[in-house]
């Protein structure tokens, strides 16, 4: 398969070393330089080169070329693996977020077609906030959180998506949005986040079924079902619409767009309020009548409300009666939860009871599962 | 390696037909019709412009070329444990018997000249009767998905006749439940509300209750469901359902494991199917043709389709559609597959109420002696490994480890199965509710010996995964073909099922010399 570099497939690489460090000595992430140190100190090894070399072995032989971050950021572990590599920048041991929104960008800049990175929701945020959609992506699960919808379910996962890439041509792989979440690594009772959305291939088969990551046909029913949802709108209602990628097709089928974490107010199907603060909309919904709240489900934790969507807030939620509480998900998504049931955690647990039970969620048009909620 | 066989299947690379032969050639040349006055016999409207292009080759050819496209099937022949579907060995005698009685017999002729068949057909009706506690049979429905979607009209028709239908517009079903359930409850208009597994293995009760409404029109599920797991509550369900004022159906196609043991009405359900292609023993698999029995109580009788056998004083006829005016109607032509109805009906008297009842018991007692070997294979796990009850005829597994392990999918074992005279195993409807689902269902039929065999195949092939996995990964060897890349096969414009879409999407392929 070896052709002239000119035209050989350019797949990048970036390794966090620090990703996944606080996991073995009990620390919830490794976020900033304190908890770094802290799992330093308590003897953690850095794991994710280690994860890295075992998705790189298993694309030995598939005639592309590596395109790494230097040193501790992918060069070492590639040439431990024996790989040849082009170098992005050269970073030390001692690396920073900076090196990973730097390595990312560079590589976005180079024509590489699609970046697989080491690490977890925290290097997911940092590559999302340098690239944004630019190119997909593909995670190689290492860190401690991993929610993020960018992930393969393993190492050798995340090498079979790219394999898979590989195998088509360039540019007729058809690519999907996953969401990028993260929670606070000091907070143990911290709720997912939402930070925007990157660029990943489709998953073609299951074994490729990353963590929580749509294929093409649950697009088409998460398409449906929005829809759905569009057309059943009782006049003069107002219908809060969450924010995720789910809720894009909500906000595509009423004929606008925002950010992927807006939370927009709707009423006789036309935008009354956009990217509203929680004080807007509690006053919004102070004044209307019936309040519906259209919600996806974030991440791979199910998380349905929380403080991550701190807009909707106790105010708001108690105007809403839990039978107009619509929720849209992908079926794919539900069941890598791996049964463990939607959460609701609003900080107030009489609001929270409220919402919890068996509810019906929407998983396609005319379509919905019931599906356990619980605070 | 173990003592298994040395296997290869024949290598045809067989070309479409429609690259054979060569113009004029033919098989039989009919007399010429004379001076028959033939003008107006074919309707102007309906006379081609052109000649049909069909292929053109001598009999010996077209004999050789089936027989060779038989052989390159990758199965259906071997030893098959196909989950789900219940594949039994379909005696003999019943193929005979249809096609020395009931190939010359037509469903237009006067009902006094074909009263044997028509006692085989009430006769079946009787005996699922007695096996479900329903009150009557029809046997139109060409499969159980065609069984299924009965149902799902004749709920409409019941809610309807009752002024309901407008609010009545759910059915549920359980995520376990074979997919024509909720795709046929769709079909027929309905929302489809599913319910997911809880720890148990199969879906809580407060799920359910969650789901019912005054919108509920219907129920439609399996017990036990594709996973082998019995739902020990189902009564409590059924009385949910109806409190709601739905109607439940019960999937019966799975029956093989529950036959003898209970009966679907005394559970409470309204109506039930069985897959005459299946559990009956009638021959299963190339699409058909199949029989989904469709059975109600006497409540739904008037809705159900038409026409029906009826029997007065010993002798039978037939109701038809303009007897019973608020029936479905007809789902399809004439009574159904008949042939098959017959080697279902012979099967049954054959077996009688005892033989029946051994065949269930052997059913559960060889899925759970195949659990027993299989879990000992490196790489295989047992799905719900929690859950104490036994599985019934047939158990879902999981090869995640495996792939986790070694990158051999359960596709690629599948693909490697092939390579040692055994057929493909079922893996699982969709969604995968574990990651690389395998399900294999032993029957009543198969002897010790063929599912030994069958287990030591999957041993080895996972064996090879970790010693060798490009082995496993690059498989059939042994087979008609090599692997196959599905990876585009959801894109129209590579792929056609007939040779015009063919040559529109793909050009005229040059015809060579094929005839080997
Ligand atoms: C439980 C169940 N229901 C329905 C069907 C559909 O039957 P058919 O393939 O005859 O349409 C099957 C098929 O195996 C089945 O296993």
């Amino acid at each position: 398969m070896a052709g002239p570099t000119s035209l050989r497939r350019r797949i990048g690489l970036i390794v966090n070393p620090i990703a996944g460090m606080g996991g073995k000595v009990g620390l919830r992430g490794t976020d900033g330089d304190e908890l770094q140190r802290r799992a330093r100190e308590l003897g953690a090894t850095e794991m994710a080169a280690e994860r890295a070399g075992v998705a790189l072995d298993r694309l030995r032989g598939q005639g592309f070329t590596l395109t790494v971050a230097g040193g501790a950021m992918g060069e070492k572990v590639a040439r431990e693996h024996g790989f040849e590599t082009e170098v992005t920048g050269r970073f030390g041991c001692h690396t920073s977020p900076d090196d990973t929104r730097d390595a990312a960008l560079a590589m976005a800049d180079s024509g590489v077609e699609l970046i697989m990175f080491a690490g977890g929701d925290g290097t997911a945020r940092v590559i999302r906030e340098s690239i944004g959609r630019r190119i997909p992506v593909v995670g190689i699960p290492t860190g401690v959180k991993m929610h993020s919808g960018c992930f393969a379910r393993s190492p050798a996962a995340a090498a079979d998506v790219v394999a898979e890439y590989l195998g088509h041509d360039p540019g007729s792989v058809r690519l999907d949005e996953a969401e990028v979440v993260d929670r606070d690594a000091d907070d143990p009772k911290a709720t997912t986040t939402l930070y925007g959305t990157v660029s990943v291939p489709e998953a073609r088969s299951r074994l490729l079924a990353a963590k929580s990551r749509s294929s093409g046909r649950d697009a088409a029913a998460m398409r449906g079902a929005c829809l759905e949802v569009v057309e059943e709108m009782v006049p003069g209602d107002t219908y809060v619409i969450g924010p995720g990628s789910t809720m894009g097709w909500v906000r595509r089928h009423l004929g606008f767009q925002s950010d992927p974490l807006a939370i927009d107010v709707v009423r006789d199907r036309e935008l009354i309020a956009g990217d509203v603060t929680e004080a807007e909309l509690d006053e919004l919904t102070a004044e209307a009548g019936r309040v519906h709240l259209v919600m996806g489900v974030i991440g791979g934790q199910g998380s349905l409300l929380g403080r991550g969507n701190q807009q909707i807030g106790p105010k708001t939620l108690e105007r809403v009666d839990p039978g107009d509480l619509i929720v849209v998900a992908d079926l794919q998504k539900l069941i890598e939860l791996g049964s463990s049931p939607l959460t609701v955690d609003t900080g107030d647990t009489d609001i929270d009871r409220r919402f919890t039970g068996y509810r019906p969620v929407r998983i396609g048009r005319k379509e919905s599962l019931i599906y356990e909620v619980a605070a | 390696m173990s003592g298994l066989r040395r296997y290869h299947a024949p290598v045809w690379d067989e070309p479409v037909v429609m690259e054979m032969g060569s113009p004029g050639r033919r098989g039989f040349i009919p007399p010429a019709a004379g001076d028959a006055d033939t003008a107006g016999f074919v309707p102007d409207s309906m006379k081609r412009g052109e000649r049909a292009g069909l292929p053109e080759l001598s009999e010996a050819e077209v004999q050789r070329h089936y027989i060779h496209l038989a052989q390159e099937t990758l199965g259906m022949m071997g030893v098959n444990l196909f989950g789900t579907c219940t594949i039994k060995y379909s005696p003999l005698l019943g193929e005979r018997i249809s096609a020395d009685h009931i190939a010359e017999l037509h469903p237009g002729q006067d009902p006094e000249t074909i009263q044997g068949v028509l006692a085989v057909l009430h006769g079946m009706s009787e005996i699922l009767c007695e096996l479900s506690g329903m009150d009557q049979f029809v046997f139109q429905a060409g499969g159980g998905a065609d069984a299924a979607y009965v149902n799902a009209v004749t709920t409409r028709a019941y809610h309807a006749d009752r002024g309901e239908l407008e609010q009545r517009n759910e059915i549920i079903t359980t995520i376990q439940t074979h997919p024509c359930n909720a795709a046929t409850a769709a079909a027929a208009g309905f929302k489809v509300v599913t319910l997911m597994l809880g720890e148990d293995g199969y879906p809580p009760l407060e799920a359910l209750e969650a789901a019912v409404s005054e919108r509920t029109a219907g129920m439609m599920i399996g017990n036990p469901d594709d996973m082998g797991i019995y739902n020990p509550e189902i009564k409590q369900w059924v009385d949910l359902v109806h409190e709601a004022g739905g109607l439940c159906f019960y999937d019966h196609a799975n029956f093989n494991g529950a036959m003898s043991k209970l009966r679907a009405r005394e559970l409470g359900f309204d109506a039930c199917m069985f897959m005459l292609h299946k559990t009956f023993a009638a021959p299963f698999g190339g699409g058909g043709p199949a029989v989904g029995a469709y059975g109600c109580s006497s409540e739904l009788e008037p809705y159900m389709p038409r026409p029906l056998v009826r029997e007065q004083g010993g002798s039978y006829s037939l109701e038809d559609v303009d007897e019973a005016p608020k029936s479905v109607g007809r789902v399809r032509e004439y009574w159904g597959n008949v042939p098959q109805i017959v080697k279902a009906y012979s099967w049954v008297r054959s077996m009688g109420a005892e033989g029946i009842r051994f065949a269930s018991d052997m059913s559960v007692l060889a899925n759970n002696y195949m659990e027993k070997r299989l879990l000992e294979i490196p790489g295989l796990s047992i799905s719900h490994p929690d859950i104490k009850s036994r599985r019934l005829e047939m158990t879902r597994y999981s090869l995640g480890k495996l792939q986790e392990d070694t990158g051999v999918t359960v596709f690629d074992v599948q693909n490697r199965m092939v390579d040692f005279g055994v057929d493909a195993p079922w893996l699982s409807h969709e969604p995968w509710l574990v990651p690389e689902p395998i399900t294999p269902e032993a029957g009543e039929t198969w002897p010790i010996e063929d599912l030994d065999y069958w287990i030591d195949v999957l041993a080895q092939v996972c064996r090879e995964a970790y010693e060798d996995p490009e082995i496993v990964k690059t498989a059939p060897h042994n087979q008609a073909i090599g692997p196959v890349d599905g990876s585009r096969l959801d894109e129209p414009d590579q792929w056609a099922t007939t040779w015009r879409a063919y040559k529109r999407k793909h050009g005229d392929r040059p015809k060579g010399r094929t005839s080997p």
